[in-house]
């Protein structure tokens, strides 16, 4: 651009250009990026329940509640927090209790114990801690993934982070050299990944999850993806894996496992494992989960130079503490030179919110066998999984019983991923209207019954199929109501639809 | 391609954050050895001046705030008798959030809670209708987003703005190194302005419209102004008429104002007033009320609560058009909500206890012996440590930190120059291995060309902090002493 041409635009010449924040301006990679998980259908949904709340307007709408299925969000649906994590919370904000005879009354031995290690290592939890995690908690984590996985982890390579949507954030964006670097992601995938992957102006390479053997991953298609991206230009870095899977609910294979990370040494990829969902695990002994971490390990020197990345949340499992904000990863085989890289990124945000931090303590080291809340903390961890494992089962039969829906079950995480094969006339309807059938009708959805599903456009799907993700979250004791709706709404419209 | 050293975002390379950087990782090292009894330094214990963490030194949290945070987290409590545990008001403001809340653990709205957002809003027409003496009308909920601290609500717009090296964003110099880190992470312009360390850093419409002119030689477009009102690291507070001769230069020029405001509650000078950066352009009224858009950046890490480890805070954009929110708000969205804590923590923060109240005297109380002792340690700061041979610190009108000029003898520059080091950085690094006293240098916050500074917070408690000023003025002496005098 010729120097006058560049004067003109900074001394605002033009008008609208010069610096002010507009739609023409604002960073073109912004405008890019999508998240459909709080897209255009929980907008929606967020105006309707404004208007259920307005005497005025509430009449307008069949129904008297939003049911929020979008999103993996267990404890606005009623899913009660685990007391321990609770209790050591409230003590950690008011340390002065555990001095107070009174308050002793209030609370366990146990986490008042737990409180006083924590604090004692914290100082207070008001202070920014060390910008990688209080040291005695990134210990907790690693005890945990030494006795989860047989192998020993270092604290030094453990970053908390503010959820596990952060890590994700960071550790792409240190990837980053020139605009041709390249991702995988699965598709369907989860779309912090694109939309991250947009906004650090990457390159996302599709690889494909296999609908019809139950969402399984194919290394040869990985192979086929990475060669074809490869061919095209672009420097593929690192292979993006959800496991358990989300939207699709699936736990690789041992096998698969091992034939990714085979994939990722010969090809030189490195790896970031997004395993949030570990503990939803619903049949552990027909499909166990593994880390990567400990199948890495495990096949040794056949795999020796993969570099992994492995997060964890507070937000899934039977914690689901999505609130709080609490979440690490852990770094494997990369140089402590780098790994200090990591720790300067941390440190410019100085540190993640320390009760997010105490909530990742007690996820990775709850009440042992012997302590006062073991029974309790126990009873409510199993009441959780099992009611989400049987939620599980509800949903993923009452989808296939619908018309034109087959839905395969979840074998981990929250959500079942729904194929919806749309009736011709349906399809033809859809683009007149220059959308995706799958919004469309998600949108028809939440208009006639208030459930708040998200389109399969929102997370990727093969060309030419559609498909809704709804996680089983609503609480039983209103779930089949809830599916109910779905399949009077669905009835209705399928009749109407299918009959042009 | 694996990563290394030399595959990694050449970005992430080139950014420096100082305030926990190199020297105040090496601090850590030693804290360790004389934890453990294995160090052998001429010091028994590392004083950290570093980084504004003042519940990391022995600053006590509001005891309310904590409170009603504590019975949100366990809210099985409020169905017991806790009249000997807790105050009946945080008792009754648990119960009164709980119901607002929707799960004490589920995701909010990723612009944070609506009643929250709210309550900044109100808090802000208060604030700014006060301080005015007019009314300014209402602020927007609709305008506000919480974010996990003000550093986020910076990172957004910053990456809202940037769109490579040609987008040029206006940086006071000195600076607080959020700004500096992130453009650079960003790959945006840093367009720096010098404000004039002889009149008390003093920020004039002149330097900034040099700055602007030097960057559009260049190529690059400024986008946006950065100001930190109080200073960090300088400690000033700008005048009303100073802020909004700045927004009438801004709508000349068509640039966005980023207004740090998160020291807003820390006045100290009797003769200062905090005015928001708000206040000052609604009060200018029409063309530039209408014009000029701003974003204004709030935390509850500062002030007197200190509640860095919750990070909380929120950032209110004004004049920005209705189109541009939804794709700016995609960026909080990818993230989910900021943490639930924190939301509460910035709703009770400007909501205190009031006149009647259970705790008000007691949270008064609390409030008022933080914000003297705090007063108190600026003034001693000040006079201390210009009683330091080659050092002078402005006066410190509002924040935390004071940011003094050093003057080393020409041997000791040398020295640092051989060890490829700026001079300040050199004296930083001796100061901690011989004296256990942890500052910033000026480098790290950027400085004229040839000025050296370094920056001390004022937060250490009084007796460690009169300590520390000693440490120093003892370093300093001795390296008189070593290197020769120092030059006029």
């Amino acid at each position: 651009m010729a120097t006058t041409e560049k004067q003109k635009m900074a001394s605002g010449v033009n008008g609208r250009c010069g610096g002010r924040l507009s739609l023409d301006n604002i960073n073109p990679a912004v405008r890019r990026a999508e998240y459909a998980v709080r897209g255009e259908l929980a907008v929606t949904a967020e105006v309707i329940r404004a208007e259920l709340q307005d005497p005025e307007k509430r009449h307008k709408w069949p129904f008297d509640k939003i049911i929020n299925c979008n999103i993996g969000n267990p404890q606005q649906l009623g899913q009660k927090p685990l007391s321990f994590l609770r209790q050591v919370s409230a003590l950690v904000d008011c340390p002065e209790l555990l001095d107070n005879k009174e308050a002793a009354a209030l609370f366990p031995q146990d986490a008042m114990e737990r409180a006083g290690e924590l604090l004692a290592s914290i100082g207070n939890v008001g202070a920014y801690s060390h910008s990688q995690g209080v040291p005695l908690i990134r210990k907790s984590v690693a005890r945990f993934i030494h006795e989860r996985d047989g192998h020993a982890a270092s604290p030094e390579t453990i970053f908390l982070t503010d959820g596990a949507s952060t890590g994700v954030k960071n550790i792409l964006q240190m990837l980053v050299t020139h605009p041709k670097v390249g991702f995988m992601i699965p598709i369907p995938q989860y779309p912090l990944y694109s939309a991250t992957v947009t906004l650090i102006d990457g390159v996302a390479v599709p690889y494909y999850m296999d609908e019809n053997s139950d969402w399984c991953l194919h290394v040869n298609d990985l192979q086929t993806q990475l060669d074809k991206a490869r061919s095209e230009g672009t420097e593929v870095r690192a292979l993006c894996v959800i496991n358990p899977g989300n939207p699709t609910g699936n736990v690789l294979t041992h096998q698969n496992m091992k034939d990714i990370l085979t994939l990722c040494a010969r090809e030189n990829l490195i790896l970031l494992a997004d395993e949030v969902y570990q503990t939803n695990v619903y049949y552990p002994s027909e499909r166990p989960w593994y880390s990567f971490k400990r199948v890495l390990m495990d096949m040794g020197k056949e795999v020796e130079g993969v570099q992994l990345f492995s997060l964890h949340s507070i937000s899934k499992g039977m914690v689901g503490e999505c609130g709080r904000r609490g979440g690490y990863f852990e770094v494997t085989g990369v140089d402590p030179e780098v790994v200090k890289e990591f720790y300067k990124l941390a440190s410019i945000s100085l540190c993640p919110n320390v009760l997010g931090q105490v909530a990742v303590d007690v996820m990775v080291r709850p009440p042992k066998p012997g302590d006062t809340s073991y029974n309790t903390y126990m009873q409510e961890y199993q009441d959780v999984y099992d009611s989400l494992k049987r939620r599980s089962i509800l949903i993923h039969e009452a989808l296939n019983t619908m018309a034109g829906i087959t839905c395969n079950r979840a074998q981990g995480a929250m959500y079942v991923f729904a194929k919806v094969d749309f009736p011709k006339s349906f399809l033809s309807h859809a683009e007149s209207q220059c959308k995706s059938p799958d919004l469309i009708y998600a949108l028809e959805l939440l208009k006639a019954t208030g459930v708040c599903v998200v389109p399969g456009s929102g997370f990727g799907q093969v060309q030419g199929t559609f498909h809704i993700r709804s996680t089983f979250l609503p609480p039983e004791d209103e779930f089949k109501a809830f599916v109910g709706r779905i399949e009077t709404f669905h009835r209705d419209w399928w009749a109407k639809w299918s009959g042009k | 391609m694996s990563l290394t050293l030399k595959t990694l975002n050449p970005l992430l390379k080139a950014t420096q954050y100082a305030v926990r950087g190199p020297i105040v990782q090496r601090a850590g090292q030693i804290d360790a050895e004389l934890a453990a009894g294995t160090g052998n330094y001429p010091f028994k214990n590392i004083i950290y001046c570093n980084i504004g963490n003042p519940q990391s030194l022995k600053q006590k949290p509001l005891t309310f705030p904590r409170e009603v945070l504590a019975l949100l987290s366990a809210p099985h409590l409020l169905e017991k008798d806790l009249s000997s545990t807790f105050s009946p008001d945080a008792v009754a403001r648990a119960k009164a959030t709980l119901p607002k809340m929707g799960g004490t653990g589920a995701y909010t709205n990723s612009a944070g809670y609506d009643w929250a957002r709210q309550s900044v809003a109100d808090y802000i027409t208060k604030r700014d209708n006060a301080n005015s003496g007019k009314d300014l009308g209402a602020a927007d909920k609709n305008s506000i987003f919480l974010t996990n601290g003000a550093s986020p609500a910076v990172q957004y717009m910053l990456q809202a703005l940037i769109d490579g090296p040609t987008s040029g964003i206006m940086t006071p110099i000195p600076q607080y190194p959020l700004y500096s880190a992130t453009i650079s992470l960003m790959n945006g312009g840093l367009v720096p302005y010098y404000m004039d360390e002889s009149k008390g850093w003093a920020l004039t419409v002149e330097d900034l419209t040099s700055s602007y002119d030097a960057a559009v030689a260049k190529g690059i477009t400024p986008k946006a102004l950065v100001v930190i009102n109080p200073g960090n690291p300088t400690g000033t507070i700008l005048s009303l008429e100073v802020i909004q001769e700045v927004l009438k230069w801004a709508r000349a020029k068509k640039v966005m104002v980023l207004a740090d405001e998160v020291y807003q509650e820390n006045i100290y000078a009797a003769d200062k007033k905090f005015h928001s950066f708000r206040e000052a352009l609604l009060g200018l009224g029409a063309p530039y009320a209408n014009e000029v858009q701003l974003a204004s950046m709030h935390t509850t890490s500062k002030g007197i609560h200190g509640e860095c480890g919750r990070r909380g805070g929120y950032a209110e954009l004004i004049n920005v058009p209705a189109d541009v929110m939804p794709d700016f708000i995609k960026l909080p969205s990818i993230n989910l909500c900021p943490n639930v804590g924190g939301q509460i923590m910035v709703d009770l923060m400007l909501n205190p206890p009031q006149p009647g109240d259970a705790s008000y005297e007691s949270y008064t109380a609390e409030y008022n012996a933080i914000f003297e002792a705090l007063k108190r340690r600026a003034v001693l700061s000040v006079r201390e440590l210009n009683a330091i041979p080659g050092i002078h610190t402005q006066t410190v009108e509002g924040a935390m930190y004071a940011f003094p000029s050093l003057k080393v003898p020409k041997a000791f520059e040398e020295e640092a120059a051989k060890a490829g080091k700026p001079a300040d950085t050199h004296w930083c690094s001796l100061l901690l291995e011989q004296y256990g006293v942890v500052v910033v240098p000026g480098s790290g916050f950027g400085q004229r060309e040839g000025t050296y500074h370094f920056r001390t917070t004022i937060l250490p408690p009084e007796d460690q902090l009169v300590d520390c000023v000693d440490r120093i003025k003892k370093f300093q002496t001795g390296i008189i002493e070593k290197y020769g005098p120092l030059e006029a």
